[in-house]
């Protein structure tokens, strides 16, 4: 019976945050797309008419136009481009989401170790927060990058360690607000661990912020592994869209279907995650509305 | 206010040292031997041991990490193993070309973004106001190389208004005429890109200043709509887009690297995509320190303009 109620309750939840999230109806484009981008990522095999990799070196197949076989036109190892992009959406965005998961366990972990204990471990942590987030991040990520090697999981775990400063700062921010709230002392008086008051009372609701900001990030750390590949720093063997235009950049004034698809693609994909970041920030955030 | 500025410069020293520690301990993590990734894989072994002895790697780790210090306070960044020349004297050489490439999209993209702000925060919800924010939202997600690239396609290949790439041409190079021909691609590209976050900025900016009460009594005492507009509300509504465009120093560099690839911009971006095609380290966290640098400086300088313009600070 209990269960049952519980359930309820979520799915009115789920069913509530979903009709503040609708009212913006940009943001429900965004969400369109990503779904779109998301089946073209898990069914890579099914929709891309031809084998990324294989190659056709004759000079019939190589640096064609878009034709009807290939509507993209092919590259310069007789390669088909609209394949290629299409393969090319699940690199980029497991990049964007693993470089964001990491980004936002060590954001959150760091945020709310700061706001909760306060004193000198907050001012410690804080101190390093500032000074990553006044340093050109992209120029460490070269540096780093190209001293450490960059298949692709390397590649992502560096990006998501270059970009959790911001996720902290915001984690520390609402743990400080919430933190002097009433359930928080009443959980503090019946004598509660740190642990139970941390991850079970305060976290739960100061966990929005860093939800909107990683969706926000997830566009950002695309466009970072895409300037990293375009930089040919990228992993050699993924397909990803910065790689697709990295092969475009030398051929580009006379084979312009190179590059024109993969930057549209990674344009979207940013677009769709900044939408659906600010849809979450007015269905989360109600308050902030209403001002 | 003295004291105020006193407190950021000492804010500013620290994030110096820990980029150069950051350096220091990225130089020891590294996979392979530290004196090999400062020399380069060809060193002579007699060049591989003057760097040992240099850097006193032989010595504790402290000692080493105030020797590094020593040396990157004095000016000394390595030798690029590519050009054999010091790195600050090559970075130094290529600095002008990116600063006056980012300095024109800079000081362009405010004036721009803050108007475009204004014209669309002055009727929120119209066609204008929508039309500029769908459009800078757009403009705003493009990879900025890209957008260099098509750039490059419609006005360089096809209409041949402007020169595909580089900073001159090689046939009389010298006049004005022909660098900001040169110029003009690369610093759009930045500008458009730019612009678009400084006119969403100051559109929600100034939304929220025109809500405030002393607008409505500027509105109620009879001011014109250029009076309010510029004098009442974006004084007030500038505060927080200073605050971004400080914020958003380090990111301009960012963009730089990508662009002038794509531009083949003689700067210290293409300089430091050369030094990854080349893998020549020293070049790599040179660059990451005197950028790191000027970022931090740049910080400062808007700190500071932030303190002068805020009466509330001013007066504490």
């Amino acid at each position: 019976m209990k269960k049952k109620q519980q359930l309820k309750s979520w799915l009115f939840t789920g069913y509530d945050f979903w009709n503040r999230y609708k009212k913006n109806r940009v943001a429900v484009v965004g969400l369109m797309i990503l779904i779109i981008l998301l089946i073209l990522s898990l069914f890579s095999e099914y929709i891309a008419p031809f084998n990324p990799y294989k190659m056709e070196l004759t000079t019939e197949a190589i640096l064609k136009p878009p034709s009807y076989k290939h509507p993209v036109g092919t590259d310069a190892f007789g390669r088909d481009i609209f394949s290629r992009v299409i393969w090319g959406t699940r690199i980029s965005l497991t990049a964007g989401f693993t470089a964001v998961i990491v980004s936002t366990v060590i954001g959150v972990l760091l945020g709310s170790i700061s706001g909760y204990f306060g004193g000198n471990i907050d001012s410690a942590i804080m101190r390093f927060v500032d000074m990553l987030l006044v340093i050109p991040r992209f120029f460490l990520l070269l540096v780093i990058v190209s001293m450490f090697g960059n298949s692709i999981t390397l590649i992502m775990v560096f990006i998501g360690l270059t970009i959790w400063p911001s996720t902290a700062r915001l984690v520390r921010a609402e743990f400080l607000s919430v933190k002097e709230q009433d359930y928080v002392i009443a959980a503090k008086a019946v004598g509660a661990s740190n642990m139970h008051i941390v991850f079970g009372e305060i976290l739960p609701n100061a966990i929005f912020p860093a939800i909107i900001q990683g969706s926000l990030q997830v566009g950002l750390a695309i466009m970072m592994e895409a300037s990293l590949s375009f930089l040919g720093l990228g992993d050699p063997r993924a397909i990803s869209w910065g790689r697709l235009l990295s092969d475009a950049l030398p051929f580009f004034y006379r084979a312009w279907w190179m590059a024109v698809l993969p930057g549209v693609m990674i344009g979207i994909t940013v677009l769709a995650f900044n939408l659906i970041g600010d849809g979450l920030n007015d269905a989360l955030n109600p308050h902030l509305k209403e001002r | 206010m003295r004291k105020k500025i006193i407190n950021n410069l000492l804010q500013a020293v620290p994030v110096i040292f820990g980029v150069i520690i950051i350096n220091f301990f990225l130089i020891h993590l590294a996979p392979g031997d530290p004196a090999v990734m400062l020399a380069g894989e060809e060193a002579p072994a007699e060049y591989l041991d003057l760097i040992r002895d240099k850097m006193g790697f032989n010595k504790p780790m402290h000692i080493q990490l105030f020797i590094y210090l020593k040396q990157v306070l004095s000016g000394d960044l390595g030798y690029s193993y590519y050009s054999n020349r010091p790195v600050l004297e090559i970075i130094i050489e290529r600095l002008p070309n990116t600063l006056l490439l980012l300095g024109t999209a800079f000081v362009f993209s405010i004036l721009i973004g803050i108007f475009l702000g204004i014209i669309a925060s002055k009727k929120p919800y119209s066609l204008t106001d929508n039309i500029t924010s769908f459009l800078s939202l757009i403009l705003y997600s493009l990879p900025t190389f890209w957008l260099g690239m098509i750039f490059i396609l419609i006005f360089s290949v096809h209409l041949k208004i402007f020169p595909t790439s580089g900073i001159m041409s090689v046939k009389g190079g010298s006049s004005i005429f022909d660098r900001l021909l040169h110029m003009f691609l690369p610093s759009s590209v930045i500008t458009i890109y730019w612009l678009a976050l400084y006119t969403r900025i100051t559109r929600g900016s100034m939304l929220e200043t025109l809500k405030k009460d002393y607008i409505l009594t500027a509105w109620a005492k009879g001011c014109s709509e250029r009076i309010v507009l510029f004098k009442h509300a974006l004084r007030n509504a500038l505060l927080p887009i200073i605050t971004v465009i400080g914020l958003r120093f380090r990111v301009l560099f960012t963009g730089s690297v990508t662009l002038e690839t794509v531009f083949a911009w003689p700067g210290i971006g293409r300089l430091m995509y050369d030094a990854i095609i080349d893998m020549d380290y020293p070049i790599l966290m040179g660059g990451f320190i005197i950028v790191s640098i000027i970022v931090v400086l740049a910080n400062l300088v808007t700190d500071i303009i932030y303190t002068i313009l805020d009466p509330r600070i001013r007066f504490k």
